[in-house]
C-alpha cells in the first residue's frame, strides 16, 4: 500500500484537473487525427522509459544530497517540468509507488520554481523573488516604445520568430526552451519576462550551432491596466496583443544588451532566415528520424540531471526499440468532439490521474 | 457582409483578405501575403504560410490552441474551433475575419 499524505494528495488532485483541462485547451486530444508526430503519439513511446529514467535521476541525486532546491534548480524552468506532466494518461508502466513518488517530486520542484504557487493559481508564474524582479528592472537599459508602435511590433515579431524557431526546435514542446513569467508589480507597472533558453542545442540539431545567440530575455514594462495571466505550461494570455500597454522593454541576447532598431531589425532578419531553412529541412526528414529526434528531445532536457548524477546523456536502446515497433501502439485519446466541456475533462482526467486509472475495472 | 461562421475569438483584431485553405505545410507556397489560413489545425510546420498570413481561422482548438498562441504572437486575428470552416469556405473567397468576437463574415 502507497503511504500517501493527504496535503499531497489534495495538490495531486490539482495537478491532474490541470493537466486534463491543459490538454482539452491545447487541443492535444484532437492531435492525432491532424499530425501523426503530433506529441501525444510520441509520449505513447516514450512516457515509461522517460518517467522510469526521470525516477531513476531523482533518486540517484538525492542519494547524493541533492536537495528538492538543488534539483530544481538544475531543471531551472519551471514551464519544462510541468510540460512532463502532460505525458501522465501514458504513463501506464510503473508502479504506483513510483508513479507517486514522481509526480511529488515533480510538483515540488515547480513549487521551488514558481516560489510557492505552482499552478499559477494568482495567474502569475513567479521565478523571481520581488527583490530580484526589482533589481532587474532599476539594473536594466530599456528602450521607451510609449508612441512608437512600430518599433514595439518589430519586438513582438522577433518574439513569435522565437517562439516559431523553439517550436521547431523542441517539436511542439516550446516550454522546454520558452520560460514565460511575471507578471511582476513593480511600482505602476506590470513587468512580464520572456525568456527562452537552449537555442543552440547541438546535440540535438547539428545545424544549430550557428543560431546567433542562446539565451533570448525581454523585460517588459506595461501599464498597470494590462491583464497578463500565465497557466501551468507557461503560456500566457493578455487582454489586448502583446505590445499594446508597453511602455518600455530590455532586451538582452546572451550578455549582449539591444539598444537600437537597426540591431532588432538585423535578428529579425537573421531568425526568419533560419527558421525558413529550419522548417524546409525538418520537412524533408522521415517519419522515423523525426519520432527518434522527439524523443531524443525528451532525454536532452534531462541533461543537466545526467551531468550532475554523473552519468552520460543518452537515448536508452530500448526507446529506439518502441518507435520501431511503433505500429503496434494505438494513439491517443478517444475523440471529445460530442462531449461537453465537463463531460470531456472529466473523461481526460480518468486518463491522466493514475489514482483513478488503477480503480478502474 | 454576413456572418458565415462562429468561433472562438483566439487574437484580436479585424482585417479582410482571400481565403487560402491549407490542407498541409507545403500549401504554403499557393499563399501570398495578406491571405486568410484557413486550416482544420495548425503545427509549427505551417509557420511560412502563417509568416505570409493576415489572419488564421481554424475547425478546431481552443484558446490555448497552437494557432491561437502563435497569431497572438504575430499580432494578426484569429478565430478557431469553427466546426467546418475548411468546408464552408474555398480559395479566394473574400472574407472579413473579426478576431476579437470570433465571427467570420463573408
Amino acid at each position: 500500500m502507497v503511504q500517501r499524505e493527504s496535503s499531497m494528495d489534495n495538490r495531486l488532485d490539482e495537478l491532474f484537473l490541470t493537466v486534463a483541462n491543459l490538454i482539452y485547451e491545447t487541443e492535444m486530444a484532437h492531435g492525432t487525427r491532424f499530425w501523426p508526430f503530433h506529441p501525444v503519439r510520441l509520449h505513447r513511446i516514450i512516457a515509461n522509459h522517460f518517467f522510469r529514467e526521470l525516477r531513476n535521476l531523482f533518486l540517484c541525486l538525492e542519494n547524493r544530497g541533492f536537495s528538492i532546491n538543488d534539483i530544481a534548480g538544475l531543471f531551472r524552468n519551471p514551464n519544462k517540468v510541468a510540460d512532463y506532466n502532460l505525458m501522465w494518461s501514458s504513463v501506464t508502466e510503473l508502479d504506483e509507488a513510483d508513479m507517486y513518488y514522481l509526480a511529488t517530486k515533480l510538483i515540488e520542484v515547480i513549487d521551488v520554481l514558481r516560489h510557492g504557487d505552482p499552478f499559477c493559481r494568482s495567474g502569475a508564474s513567479l521565478v523571481w523573488s520581488e527583490q530580484e524582479a526589482r533589481a532587474r528592472v532599476e539594473g536594466g537599459l530599456f528602450i521607451g516604445v510609449d508612441g512608437d508602435s512600430p518599433l514595439a511590433g518589430l519586438l513582438s515579431r522577433l518574439e513569435a520568430m522565437i517562439t516559431s524557431y523553439a517550436e521547431l526546435l523542441y517539436y511542439m514542446f516550446p516550454g522546454f526552451s520558452r520560460m514565460y513569467h511575471g507578471p511582476y508589480e513593480i511600482d505602476a507597472d506590470k513587468v512580464f519576462v520572456k525568456e527562452f533558453y537552449d537555442l543552440r542545442p547541438k546535440d540535438l540539431w547539428p545545424a544549430t550551432s550557428q543560431f546567433p545567440f542562446e539565451h533570448y530575455r525581454s523585460i517588459g514594462c506595461y501599464n498597470q491596466n494590462a491583464e497578463i495571466e500565465v497557466y501551468f505550461i507557461g503560456l500566457f494570455r493578455m487582454d489586448m496583443s502583446p505590445t499594446q500597454g508597453l511602455k518600455k522593454f530590455c532586451l538582452e541576447l546572451d550578455e549582449k544588451r539591444i539598444l537600437t532598431r537597426t540591431e532588432l531589425e538585423h535578428y529579425c532578419e537573421v531568425a526568419e532566415e533560419t527558421i525558413n531553412t529550419a522548417v524546409a529541412d525538418i520537412s524533408r526528414l522521415d517519419d522515423d528520424v523525426l519520432l527518434r529526434k522527439g524523443a531524443e528531445m525528451f532525454f536532452y532536457t534531462l541533461k543537466p540531471l545526467y551531468q550532475a548524477a554523473g552519468v552520460q546523456c543518452e537515448v536508452l536502446p530500448e526507446v529506439y526499440d518502441a518507435i520501431a515497433k511503433r505500429e503496434r501502439k494505438s494513439g491517443g485519446f478517444k475523440p471529445l468532439d460530442d462531449l461537453t466541456r465537463e463531460e470531456a475533462t472529466k473523461r481526460l482526467l480518468r486518463s491522466v490521474d493514475f489514482r483513478i486509472r488503477r480503480q478502474q475495472p | 457582409m454576413r456572418p458565415l461562421l462562429h468561433g472562438i475569438a483566439a487574437s484580436v483584431g479585424v482585417t479582410r483578405g482571400k481565403v487560402k485553405v491549407i490542407s498541409q505545410p507545403s500549401d504554403h507556397l499557393k499563399m501570398e501575403k495578406g491571405d486568410i489560413l484557413v486550416a482544420e489545425f495548425t503545427t509549427p510546420l505551417f509557420l511560412p504560410a502563417i509568416l505570409k498570413a493576415s489572419a488564421i481561422v481554424t475547425d478546431i482548438g481552443g484558446i490555448l490552441c497552437h494557432a491561437a498562441i502563435v497569431a497572438r504572437e504575430y499580432r494578426i486575428p484569429c478565430i478557431v474551433g469553427t466546426g467546418n470552416a475548411t468546408k464552408v469556405l474555398h480559395d479566394g473567397q473574400e472574407v472579413q475575419v473579426d478576431g476579437s468576437t470570433g465571427i467570420l463574415y463573408g
